[in-house]
Parts: C-alpha cells; sequence; structure tokens
C-alpha cells in the first residue's frame, strides 16, 4: 500500500494557487525530501495530507485514505516548523497527552513516553516545564512528540531548526532508526545537506507546482550537488 | 482516560491558566458575599404608610437576583469561548493534536468541555450560595432554583457553542461583542416577553430566541406565590433552549469541520 499520495492536488487560497496539480508518491520505508523555494507550496501539500485543508482538485490520500478520517493519521508523527508547544506543561506530561491522542494503549503510554524520553536525550529533564527549555531542547521535545509509538510516518517540517550541531545529528540518527524499523518520511526542509543525508528521493516544489522529482543519485550528477540540481530546476 | 478526556482536561486547564479565570473567582466571591449580606439583613418597607417586611419580596428579589447571576454566567461562558478555540488556531497549538487520530468534532467540543467546565463551577458556588442563602433565611424551596441552574447551564453551552461559531469567522472583539449585545438583548426580550408587552423583533426573539432568562424565571415562578404568574409554557420554554443548545452545538461540529487549518 502507498504511504501516502498527492494525486494532481490542486490547492486555491482565493485568487492564489498554492498547489497547481502536484503528484507525489511515497511508499513504505521510502523517505522523500521536499523541496522549495518559500511559497512554493510545501506547507500548502504537508497541510492537505495531514487533513487540514481540503484539495480544490486532484486526490490525497494516507494509508489509502482520506486526511480527514482521524483513521488515516493513526500511524503518522508530524514535527510542525513552527512548534507551539503548552509553556506550563511539563515535558513527561505533554507526552503523556500526545500519546493519549495518539490512540496508543492506556498500559503502553508511559513505556513509550519514558522511550521517546530517553531517544532524544531529555529523560532528565521529564519532570520540567516546557517554559523553562531552550529553542533546541523544545525541538528535541518535538521530535520526541513526532517519534511517539512508532509511527509508520514521519512528516517533519524543517526539522532541524533550532538544533546545535549535535543536535542536527542526533536527529540524523533517529531518523536513520525510524527507517530501520520500516518508517517512511516526508521531510520539508531548506537544509540541503540534510535532506541529502536523510533522503533517498526527492520532489522540488517550485510555484505550486512540481519542478523536478526522482531518486537522488539520479538527479544528482557527476560532480554536482543537490544545490546545483535544485537551482537548475527553480531557475530553469 | 480516553482522548477526548484529555483533551478535555488540557482545555479546562487553559481556561483556568487564563487572566479572565483569576476576574471570575473573585467575581464569584463577591458575588457571594453580597448576597450573604442582601439576605442578612431584615428591612422593613413602608409604601404609603403601609409596612412590608422585606421576607414578604424574598420570591421576587430572589427571582430577579438568580435571574441576573445566571445571565451574568452565560455571558461569561460566551466571553470565555470566544477565544478559546480560535487562540489555538491562531498560535498553531491546536496543529499538533489535529495530526493525531481526532476528529474535529472531538476537539472543538472538548474545548467547549473546558470553557463550561470553568463557567459551570463558577455557576455552582455562585448560584448554589444563592439559592441555599435565600432557602435558608427566607425559606424559599430549592427546586425551582435546582431547574433555574440547569437552565442556565443549558444557557452557557448554546452561547458559548454560539460564540466559538462565531470566533471561527468574526475577529475576537467582534465575537464579544456579539455575545455580550446578544445576551444583554436576549435578555431584555425575554424580560419584556414576561410581561406579554414584548412586540415586533422583540417579540420575535423572545418567542423563537433562546429563552436565556425565561427558562430561569419561570423554573423560578414558584417563588412569586400562586398569585404571580410568569407568561410562558416552562416545558416548552425549556425544550426551545434544549434545541437551541444542541442546534449550536451541531453548528460548531459543522463548522469547525470546514475550517482550514493554517499549519
Amino acid at each position: 500500500m502507498v504511504t501516502l499520495e498527492l494525486a494532481g492536488a490542486v490547492k486555491r487560497y482565493g485568487a492564489r494557487t498554492a498547489l497547481a496539480g502536484v503528484s507525489l508518491r511515497l511508499a513504505p520505508g521510502e523517505a522523500l525530501g521536499l523541496l522549495g523555494p518559500n511559497g512554493a507550496g510545501k506547507t500548502t501539500a504537508l497541510r492537505l495530507l495531514l487533513g487540514f485543508t481540503r484539495a480544490n482538485a486532484g486526490g490525497v490520500s494516507l494509508f489509502g485514505r482520506d486526511p480527514r478520517d482521524p483513521a488515516s493519521r493513526r500511524g503518522v508523527g508530524y514535527l510542525p516548523e513552527r512548534l507551539v508547544l503548552p509553556e506550563r506543561a511539563s515535558v513527561r506530561g505533554f507526552l503523556q497527552l500526545q500519546a493519549a491522542l495518539a490512540g496508543i494503549e492506556e498500559s503502553a503510554r508511559a513505556s513509550e513516553v519514558e522511550a521517546a524520553l530517553a531517544t532524544v536525550g531529555l529523560a532528565e529533564r521529564a519532570r520540567e516545564r516546557i517554559g523553562g527549555l531552550s529553542k533546541g531542547l523544545r525541538q528535541r521535545l518535538g521530535f520526541a512528540n513526532a517519534l511517539l509509538g512508532r509511527p509508520a510516518l514521519l512528516i517533519l517540517d524543517e526539522p532541524t531548526s533550532g538544533l546545535d550541531p549535535l543536535g542536527v545529528r542526533d536527529a540524523r540518527a533517529w531518523l536513520q532508526a525510524a527507517r530501520e524499523r520500516g518508517a517512511a518520511l516526508l521531510v520539508s526542509s531548506h537544509t540541503l545537506s540534510e535532506v541529502e543525508r536523510t533522503c533517498d528521493r526527492i520532489a522540488i516544489l517550485d510555484e505550486g507546482r512540481l519542478a523536478t522529482s526522482g531518486a537522488l543519485a539520479e538527479l544528482v550528477g557527476p560532480g554536482e550537488s543537490l544545490e546545483d540540481v535544485f537551482v537548475r530546476a527553480v531557475r530553469g | 482516560m480516553n482522548a477526548f478526556a484529555w483533551l478535555a482536561r488540557e482545555a479546562l486547564a487553559d481556561a483556568l491558566r487564563r487572566r479572565i479565570a483569576a476576574a471570575v473567582v473573585v467575581a464569584a466571591l463577591v458575588s457571594v458575599a453580597m448576597l450573604e449580606s442582601c439576605t442578612g439583613c431584615t428591612p422593613s418597607i413602608t409604601t404609603n404608610g403601609e409596612v412590608h417586611e422585606l421576607s414578604e419580596l424574598a420570591g421576587p428579589a430572589g427571582l430577579g437576583t438568580f435571574v441576573v447571576i445566571g445571565l451574568w454566567l452565560i455571558a461569561l461562558a460566551g466571553v470565555l469561548a470566544a477565544d478559546h478555540l480560535r487562540s489555538t488556531l491562531e498560535d498553531g497549538s491546536a496543529l499538533l493534536s489535529l495530526a493525531r487520530p481526532i476528529s474535529r468534532e472531538s476537539f472543538a467540543l472538548a474545548r467547549l468541555a473546558g470553557v463550561l467546565g470553568l463557567a459551570w463551577g463558577a455557576g455552582l458556588v455562585v448560584l448554589g450560595a444563592a439559592a441555599g442563602l435565600l432557602a435558608v433565611r427566607s425559606g424559599l424551596p430549592l427546586l425551582p432554583a435546582l431547574l433555574a441552574g440547569l437552565a442556565c447551564a443549558l444557557g452557557c453551552v448554546a452561547v458559548s457553542a454560539l460564540a466559538m461559531t462565531a470566533s471561527l469567522a468574526l475577529p475576537r472583539a467582534a465575537t464579544l461583542l456579539f455575545v455580550l449585545f446578544g445576551v444583554w438583548l436576549t435578555g431584555f426580550a425575554n424580560g419584556v416577553g414576561a410581561f406579554g408587552v414584548a412586540g415586533g423583533w422583540l417579540g420575535t426573539l423572545d418567542r423563537v430566541g433562546p429563552p436565556l432568562a425565561s427558562s430561569m424565571a419561570l423554573a423560578l415562578a414558584p417563588w412569586l406565590g400562586p398569585e404571580v404568574g410568569i407568561a410562558g409554557d416552562p416545558v416548552r420554554v425549556f425544550a426551545r433552549l434544549a434545541v437551541w443548545a444542541i442546534a449550536a452545538v451541531l453548528a460548531l461540529a459543522y463548522a469547525f469541520r470546514r475550517v482550514e487549518l493554517r499549519g
């Protein structure tokens, strides 16, 4: 079964067309990097896939279902670009809430929360209030939230934002571990080097259209970088 | 605890953390203190040489006080609701929950439950104190107060759900005005209607609008004694209030389902 799919998806906000017939597919275990300049339609694509908004035309599916069907999001871990966390909640309390919302069995919630905390290195700070965490630690907490319950699909929007070099390295390891257990990744990012290290396929959007897509190994020619491919796709 | 209960608990905690919650607590305590003071005195009133003990007026005074406090609580629920859902969309905090296998309806109703938890809590304290003091000091029966309290609770549901629905389309200030003016106008129409003098659009509002004040007044009618009546059939008025509450909740669920979330 395809993990997620956009089939000629069109999304308009008033007179502005954010997505103009974009098609993407992601199979289990694959990692797709979604690239594009600001305003290219990356976030809109993620919104469609998470059921936050509805396509004006075309098809959108998540695990074979309409993303607006809550059941389709059962195996999804999401890390938004603008991570808003409850300042007064404790680190552990927040994850306990999210574990309940994720549909993790009550008997397994505590162990899943502790496992996620340990993975991102926040076990020692589990009792602290989120308001007291630095930006980097909040991003780690965002990762812990996305990784809760070992989801089959991770949708990550600028995942390394706010992380220091060690955090970036750790994040790469978490994503690698997720892939090794069979999870699919959809990573929207401006950090081309990270996408290059994390993903095996890329899709470059420009002005709401799919400028290019394919396996990294095929798109990046000898002596070229991903940046060259990006510039060529966007500027022609 | 299921996901809805977690969300509702979180929504109630959010409501309690808001600055307005402190104002609600203070206002509730002041109201109770005033009720304690007002029901504690026993003055007599002389009208055209005829002396009346205040205890004779306990019924109408109690009814008026109860209805005014009830309307205040209903307006409070609406004010709280005016941005309790909208703020989670504006700051993006709703998205982490809505990316989970949670229906839009569950999320919106949990936010509504958070508002109602605070408003009903305040209502329980203030209306409970009013009913208790009036029962102990003036001998007024408790059952009408209980029914009026239920009417107030239903009114809170109707107004807060409508306020949340409106907040999805209107700016915050406009939603607040809609709530405050709407509750005042409906209460006024009900008040005029109780004397059978409401006509025109005011009469229409009294007859088909949410009977926020008239449902409480009709429940408390036994406090006025057998010789004084309030216009209206209590069962039909209660049924109309219940219909408004259900319709408002359904409208909220429908509107929130259609909202485009900006992540």
